[in-house]
């Protein structure tokens, strides 16, 4: 295992650990909540600050234990770290695509979805960008060493 | 032109010099371990920059190192 796939894994973890978190206190309190519960929406806004910087903090000490045992990052890892926008990429679009439809399917006869939704929405986008930069490393870590450069 | 394929002979290389680890040869060449593994499987073609340095950390020619065979358009590899 290469040091970015360790990287990878500890980045995939908080992501879980984060969207696990935030995703509970929406299935505890319910979406509804979101709207009228100010306690909720601190909540919420807690964890998601929180999630963004355990993130970068795991990104910056990791970094520099890195950079103070002289770990390389080589031109291999750098040509598979190049795919990871495109795997970001794809997982967003299939999230605000289950967002898409889901809200269409529930509301469809409403003909209006709440407001709140369209905040969920762009919470699941950065989270989900955010969990696919570990994901899709791991992801093309692995792609990498099934078929090589083929 | 078909479509070539890049073979090399790294592991035997390895085994003439001294069975020289594949860690020994990333630190020498400033790579990773996984580099290693990768090229010797035969699932990562290296830069040219990489080619000659591993070239030179054997003390050979590139073209000891690397063989490049191109395959006629239409055959099964």
């Amino acid at each position: 295992m290469t040091p970015q796939q360790k990287r990878a894994w500890y980045g995939l973890a908080i992501g879980i650990v984060w969207a696990a978190a935030i995703v509970a206190v929406f299935v505890i309190k319910g979406a509804a909540a979101f709207d009228e519960d100010a306690g909720m929406r601190v909540m919420v806004y807690g964890l998601f600050i929180a999630g963004v910087l355990a993130y970068v903090a795991m990104l910056y000490i990791t970094g520099w234990r890195m950079r103070r045992e002289g770990v390389i990052m080589d031109e291999r890892d750098r040509m598979i770290l190049r795919k990871v926008p495109v795997y970001q990429m794809f997982a967003v679009l299939w999230t605000l695509a289950g967002w898409a439809i889901a809200l269409s399917e529930v509301y469809h006869d409403e003909g209006q979805i709440p407001v709140v939704f369209t905040w969920l929405m762009f919470y699941s986008a950065i989270i989900v960008n955010i969990v696919f930069a570990s994901a899709g490393a791991l992801i093309a870590y692995w792609s990498d060493e099934q078929h090589g450069q083929r | 032109m078909g479509k070539g394929e890049v073979s090399n002979r790294i592991r035997r290389l390895r085994f003439d010099h001294g069975e020289m680890t594949q860690q020994e040869l990333a630190n020498k060449v400033g790579c990773t371990r996984q580099t290693i593994i990768a090229l010797e499987q035969g699932k990562y073609v290296p830069s040219v920059t990489l080619a000659f340095q591993i070239a030179r950390a054997f003390g050979v020619t590139v073209e000891d190192v690397f063989q490049y065979e191109e395959k006629e358009p239409g055959t099964i590899p």
